[in-house]
């Protein structure tokens, strides 16, 4: 590869390196202003000045020494790819932290460009930064973000022309190297040992010193050399002092290039006293929370889609069906559109609306610098049960979409507490389930529908919870671990990002219904209207369909808990693939007419009776409760397996049909059961109550002072 | 020796430190990764430190360093020894 046509963007998380990415390359990856949003290396090629060169966003990194796994991904990346050009992105108002990485990629002989960002930030509070002294003293070149996109594009252009100016081992230029037993190291290793990874062997003396096991374990030390290595090491503190060293030196450097406002504070803000205090950070992220789903789901979203939906049926629905008439079709192909296509999936069309208001807020939330004051407060209580205060930002994105949300519990640095929060996101009630909700519980609740699906979004959470803190009993335990996050500067979100995410999450939507769904759809309809010896049955009641052959034979199975209507059966089956379809399977087998008030015809066919599904308003809880947790969707469970591996996403499946089963279990015979299930389910209840209890009193008292809920006797240092 | 063993007396774990008071960082007692780690955020000797937030179970601890903000454990600010 040339190095010339390559370009790596690497720094510190939440300096903007993807947005900077998404500047050049005009593509759209997703952004936020939290730490750890990129978890993968991205990458994308443009055509700058006719030579097309090739752009890779690393994720965030403090350093070179590997410690979570996005970090793993970039240093290893960077050791492969060391010939490459490599651009530092800093973030102006951390220019001190930043540095610290640019040092470390000029000790591994890497000549990086820097490029500040957030300079217009800097310069608002009347700081500045000399540019040019920068570039002297450090030795490379430096560039930095202007204050309108066109002046910054042109400095953009700049990086792709330059040189790097100084050729040649840097190593030997950073100043604070000389205060280091370097020498006496590299005589201990052999020629070939310094070769390893055809990295400068200075930088393997510093590794060497600071102790890196990755390091240390490729090169493959004698017994000898450790114990000489070993009896340099433990002269004196070499890991501390060499990190002294490098910010001393830009300490020094930033003295005399920068002019600094002292008092300000990189993401402190007065608002925070009020946001995160003890008493009022929660009920104001729950009046939040209930404000996004108040207007998502209820008032002006619910609005929207009735709205969309008179439009589609007026202007599509309509005259394709009279079209289709009129020129004498047979009566499937009228049926297959009328009923398979135009009513399953325009339907679904006219959920767009609710989507759109769910990302806007979702993606305001993550720009805004929220989430972490969020994950700072949900800590301690996420801990309790298992998880990390960071598990708050999957969580919440699992509202919108689940597939998308498991991605984002990379960033947890315990693998334990990763894998049980990508488990509990699958009960979030996400975007997809919200048809079910409306349909189902619009029909039996009318207007208190709100505070149904509020309370099922409840359930969800609770469910949840329970779920975490049984795995954490009895299968994946959570030790001590680390929690390290930064909080970002409260910013304004950009409307063009949030207006690309909200168009990528429609984009989406439209494609997955356009194609997927709709042909599931054109599946399910034929499997419903044809008989296995394909025979053409609209209307017809002595004859079995494919579809209501197997939901009857698969309803044995749902007996128990009510729901042994084998078309309900039938669209759960269907939901497996995804969850919108449960709602279009619905109107399929009940075959509701083209009219323009599709969702209450739907809805309006649930409740009469004499359709091929009817529910009773107990059924109806029991199917909401069932839906809202049976199965993570195909999509997901392929996610999951990708993330957490085939055993735990087995483990997830199998956990969330269980207790599907059982809550509906309990709650359809407690009310409707023969005695002997009612007794049953009484004492399956009585049983679980025990349960916990015993775990709530005759729990073993660890120490928890590292925790923080008891005063603990033993020292701080050592606990 | 009176003076050395008062400012022995003044060392302890930032975790009993106080909310709004600057302390100086004298040393860190801890795990190589954990110490690595710290370091990289910039708790190197002889740096100020202020607490600016215990969290509701005090499990978290939001601290001011280097011109910034960064909330921690803790496990991990136990192992930073500090004093005033």
């Amino acid at each position: 590869m040339n190095k010339k046509d390559n370009l790596i963007l690497v720094g510190n998380p939440n300096v903007g390196k993807t947005t900077f990415f998404n500047l050049i390359t005009k593509s759209f990856e997703h952004t936020g202003n939290w730490h750890g949003v990129t978890t993968e290396a991205a990458q994308k090629q443009v055509i700058v000045d006719g030579k097309e060169i090739n752009i890779v966003d690393l994720p965030g990194i403090y350093s070179l020494s590997s410690y979570s796994f996005e970090e793993q991904v970039s240093i290893e990346y960077l050791v492969k790819n060391k010939n490459l050009n490599i651009l530092n992105i800093c973030d102006a108002n951390i220019l001190q932290r930043n540095l610290y990485l640019t040092l470390q990629l000029m000790e591994m002989g890497l000549m990086p460009n820097l490029y500040i960002n957030f300079y217009d930030e800097v310069k608002k509070r009347g700081e500045e930064i000399d540019f040019l002294l920068l570039s002297k003293q450090l030795n490379v070149n430096v560039f930095f973000n202007k204050k309108n996109k066109k002046q910054t594009k042109e400095e953009i252009q700049k990086i792709f022309n330059c040189d790097n100016k100084v050729e040649g081992n840097q190593i030997n230029e950073l100043p604070y190297l000389k205060n280091l037993p370097i020498k006496e190291i590299l005589d201990i290793l052999t020629f070939n040992q310094k070769k390893l990874f055809d990295l400068p062997p200075q930088f393997l003396a510093i590794k060497i010193l600071e102790e890196d096991s990755y390091i240390k374990e490729n090169l493959n030390l004698t017994t000898e050399q450790n114990d000489k290595i070993n009896n340099i090491i433990l002269k004196e503190d070499y890991l501390q002092k060499i990190s002294s060293l490098r910010y001393n030196y830009i300490f020094k450097i930033l003295k005399e290039c920068t002019k600094k406002n002292k008092n300000f504070v990189y993401g402190k803000f007065k608002i925070d006293k009020i946001i995160l205090n003890k008493y009022l950070c929660f009920p104001i992220f729950l009046s939040i929370l209930f404000l996004i789903f108040y207007i998502t789901f209820s008032s002006v979203g619910a609005y929207l889609s009735s709205l969309l939906k008179h439009i589609i049926d007026v202007s599509l629905g309509n005259p394709i069906k009279s079209f289709l008439i009129n020129i004498n079709c047979p009566a499937w192909i009228i049926g297959l559109f009328s009923v398979g296509i135009i009513e399953s999936v325009g339907g679904l069309f006219s959920f767009i609306p609710q989507i759109v208001l769910l990302f806007l807020f979702l993606s305001i939330l993550e720009d805004s610098g929220y989430m972490s004051r969020l994950a700072f407060c949900f800590e301690d209580i996420l801990y309790s049960i298992g998880l990390s205060g960071k598990s708050v930002f999957t969580i919440i994105m699992s509202f919108g979409c689940t597939t998308s949300a498991i991605l984002t519990a990379r960033n947890i640095e315990d693998r334990n507490a990763r894998i049980k929060t990508a488990i509990i996101s699958p009960y979030m009630s996400c975007s997809a389930k919200l048809p079910i909700f409306a349909v189902i519980g619009g029909a039996f609740f009318s207007k208190g529908n709100i505070f149904v699906i509020i309370s099922l979004y409840l359930l969800g959470v609770i469910i949840a919870i329970l779920v975490s803190l049984f795995l954490n009993k009895f299968f994946i335990k959570s030790g001590e671990r680390s929690f390290i996050l930064e909080f970002p500067p409260y910013r304004k979100p950009s409307i063009k990002r949030v207006a690309f995410l909200i168009y990528q999450n429609c984009k989406q939507f439209v494609l997955k219904v356009g194609t997927i769904l709709l042909s599931f759809s054109v599946i399910v309809w034929i499997l419903q209207n044809f008989t296995f010896d394909f025979q053409y049955i609209p209307n017809t009641i002595n004859q079995k369909s494919m579809l209501q052959v197997v939901g009857e034979s698969l309803s044995i199975i749902f007996k128990p808990i009510g729901l042994d209507n084998w078309g309900i059966v039938a669209s759960l089956l269907v939901g497996v693939m995804a969850k919108e379809m449960v709602v279009s399977t619905m109107a399929i087998i009940n075959k509701i007419p083209t009219t323009n008030n599709f969702e209450s015809q739907l809805g309006f066919s649930l409740i009469s009776g004499s359709f091929a599904i009817s529910l009773s308003p107990l059924t109806a809880v029991v199917m909401l409760i069932f839906s809202l947790i049976y199965m993570p969707c195909i999509s997901t469970i392929a996610v999951l397996k990708k993330e957490i591996g085939l055993k735990y996403t087995f483990l997830a499946c199998c956990l969330q049909f269980l207790i599907a089963y059982c809550i509906c279990f309990i709650i359809y015979n407690i009310f409707v059961g023969t005695l002997f299930f009612k007794i049953l389910s009484i004492s399956l209840v009585v049983f679980l109550i025990v349960f916990a209890m015993y775990f709530v009193f005759f729990k073993k008292d660890k120490c928890k002072n590292c925790v923080g809920f008891k005063n603990c006797k033993s020292n701080g240092f050592k606990c | 020796m009176v003076n050395i063993f008062i400012s022995m007396d003044k060392q302890f774990s930032l975790i009993y430190g106080k909310e709004n008071i600057f302390y100086k960082i004298l040393q860190i007692n801890a795990q190589i990764k954990i110490k690595r780690r710290l370091l990289e955020l910039g708790f190197t000797n002889n740096e100020k430190v202020l607490i600016l937030k215990k969290s509701r179970l005090k499990g978290v601890f939001l601290l001011q360093i280097k011109g910034y903000v960064l909330a921690l454990k803790k496990k991990e600010v136990a192992n930073i020894i500090v004093e005033v």
